[in-house]
């Protein structure tokens, strides 16, 4: 019985851990994020002009749009509208390296991933805690 | 397959800023070439240019942005209908008229964001484009080829609206002509009508309930002598139409009278020649008659038509009402409402209703399977009628 105890508090202790996510760009974007709702428009390309890459899985994509306040689902609804009105499309990516890689080598980007893979290439513009 | 588009875009970045070019070419109701079966169209060809967020600009063939519907109203794998709203839903477009309601196309339009506060957003939607699609050319004439506009009627319009993260609140207007050349054919009256829209929309999407709503309101500038002309349509059109109809008739048994009175001699009577000339006229008079007598039966046909489902003033209004809620995030029931009315058309002079019912299944996103219950409602005649649809959207 009380191995399940302390197996149950591990399990909710683990369970509760995340890795932090930052919100990236390419080092020519020059927008600032404070809180959810600007993520929100950016990632929405209301505002910027942005290309936005996203990832296709991963636990960086729960973090990311736990913090913008909208399923992974609901928000590849609002790209496909602004993909089928707009023309403007949002790019899914199948890694957090590959993500790196594109937003650092796209100007006007931005993207997200795991805090710790940030590195000099692409500009650190806001941090999910 | 009731209908396919393909979308072409490209994304293009300068010094200047961002272009962005996008061509959507729709094909309807099984289109064969070989078999002439339905239809292709360019619905629009645009290229927008973005310089910053308080100013972008978009020129080509576009649907600008009036309302929130509007420019989505076609685009099935994002919207829940099979059935669309009364005045969106093209396949009863012949009887009620989208663009009476909402501009179809225009060609220019500059529009841009400014920030509020930090979280809301306000924006504008400045467009200009031709009259209604009723003032295009259908039929070759002289130097003027099909699909050209010969008139100098301008649409201008625009929206204004504020968001805030998925709310979105608007109000738009527009200022054009309506071509009602139909109905006052054969006066001396301008049926070239000034046409104002006014419409405000709301929508959001709140945790799992989604809910858009919009009203449309359309007002027009007849003079008293039109609203003369529209009360004593039968007196002025109908009873003249039937009048000309007679005349010309007895003109026509005339002519055959007279032909038949001819009576052609022996070839080798020296009035034989003469003789046979003026049959030969008579016979062409006569054929020519024919012909106008068949034009003047149709056009009886379309003004008895016109007479039928004459309204009396030109006002029309439109709303509608939908709320749908994700019981997962698969599946969507809603319930939708729109009212509509008609001012210059008996039939929804006193308003028409249509209920809806929809189950939307999204098992994945580029796929929606929708099954739909409609029931339209014209209490005045007690018209009622059921429709039920099913259909599936892809987005590949």
């Amino acid at each position: 019985m009380k191995i399940k105890k302390y197996l149950l508090i591990f399990l909710l202790l683990f369970t509760s851990s995340y890795a932090e996510v930052t919100i990236i760009g390419n080092k020519s974007t020059n927008i600032t994020i404070t809180n959810a709702n600007s993520a929100f428009d950016y990632f929405t390309m209301a505002k910027g002009n942005l290309k936005v890459f996203y990832l296709k899985s991963g636990s960086a994509n729960d973090e990311f749009f736990s913090f913008i306040g909208k399923d992974f689902n609901e928000m590849k609804k609002i790209w496909m509208r602004l993909q089928l009105t707009e023309g403007k499309i949002a790019v899914a990516l199948n890694s957090e390296d590959e993500m790196l890689e594109k937003v650092a080598s796209t100007r006007n980007s931005i993207g997200y991933v795991s805090t710790s893979k940030v590195n000099s290439n692409v500009k650190s513009i806001f941090t999910i805690k | 397959m009731q209908q396919l588009n393909l979308f072409f875009s490209k994304e293009f970045e300068g010094k200047w800023g961002n272009f962005n070019s996008f061509v959507n070419l729709e094909l309807n109701n099984n289109f064969n070439l070989e078999k002439n079966y339905g239809n292709i169209k360019l619905e629009e060809a645009w290229v927008r240019y973005s310089y910053n967020d308080y100013f972008t600009v978009k020129i080509g063939l576009f649907i600008p942005a009036f309302n929130n519907f509007n420019e989505i109203k076609n685009r099935m794998p994002i919207i829940p209908y099979l059935f669309r709203p009364l005045v969106y839903e093209a396949s009863i477009n012949e009887i009620i008229a989208i663009q009476n309601f909402v501009p179809t196309n225009a060609n220019v339009q500059i529009q841009g964001n400014v920030d509020v506060t930090e979280d809301i957003t306000a924006n504008y939607a400045i467009f200009a484009g031709n009259s209604e699609e009723k003032y295009i050319a259908t039929n070759p004439s002289g130097v003027i080829y099909r699909g050209q506009d010969t008139t100098k009627f301008k649409m201008v319009g625009g929206r204004i609206g504020l968001k805030y993260r998925t709310l979105k609140f608007g109000i738009s207007g527009t200022y054009d002509r309506n071509n009602l050349a139909d109905l006052f054919e054969g006066s001396n009256l301008n049926p070239n009508i000034v046409r104002y829209r006014f419409g405000t929309d709301l929508s959001f999407s709140f945790n799992d309930i989604l809910f858009e709503a919009e009203l449309i309101s359309v007002k027009g500038e007849l003079k008293a002598a039109h609203k003369d002309f529209i009360k004593n349509y039968s007196k002025n059109v109908i009873v003249k139409k039937y009048s000309d109809l007679y005349n010309l008739s007895n003109e026509l048994d005339n002519l055959n009278d007279t032909y038949n009175n001819i009576n052609l001699p022996s070839p080798s009577d020296p009035n034989y020649i003469n003789l046979k000339k003026q049959r030969m006229l008579l016979l062409s008079q006569i054929q020519q008659k024919q012909l106008q007598l068949q034009q003047m039966f149709t056009q009886l046909q379309k003004v008895s038509e016109n007479r039928l489902f004459l309204g009396d003033t030109y006002d029309k209004l439109f709303y509608y009402l939908s709320l749908g809620y994700n019981i997962t995030d698969e599946f969507m029931p809603y319930v939708s409402y729109s009212y509509y009315e008609d001012g210059l058309d008996a039939r929804f002079k006193d308003g028409m209703q249509q209920y809806s019912f929809g189950i939307v299944y999204r098992p994945i996103t580029e796929v929606v399977l929708k099954a739909q219950w409609t029931q339209q409602n014209i209490d005045k005649i007690n018209y009622k009628s059921n429709f039920y649809h099913a259909g599936i959207s892809v987005m590949f």
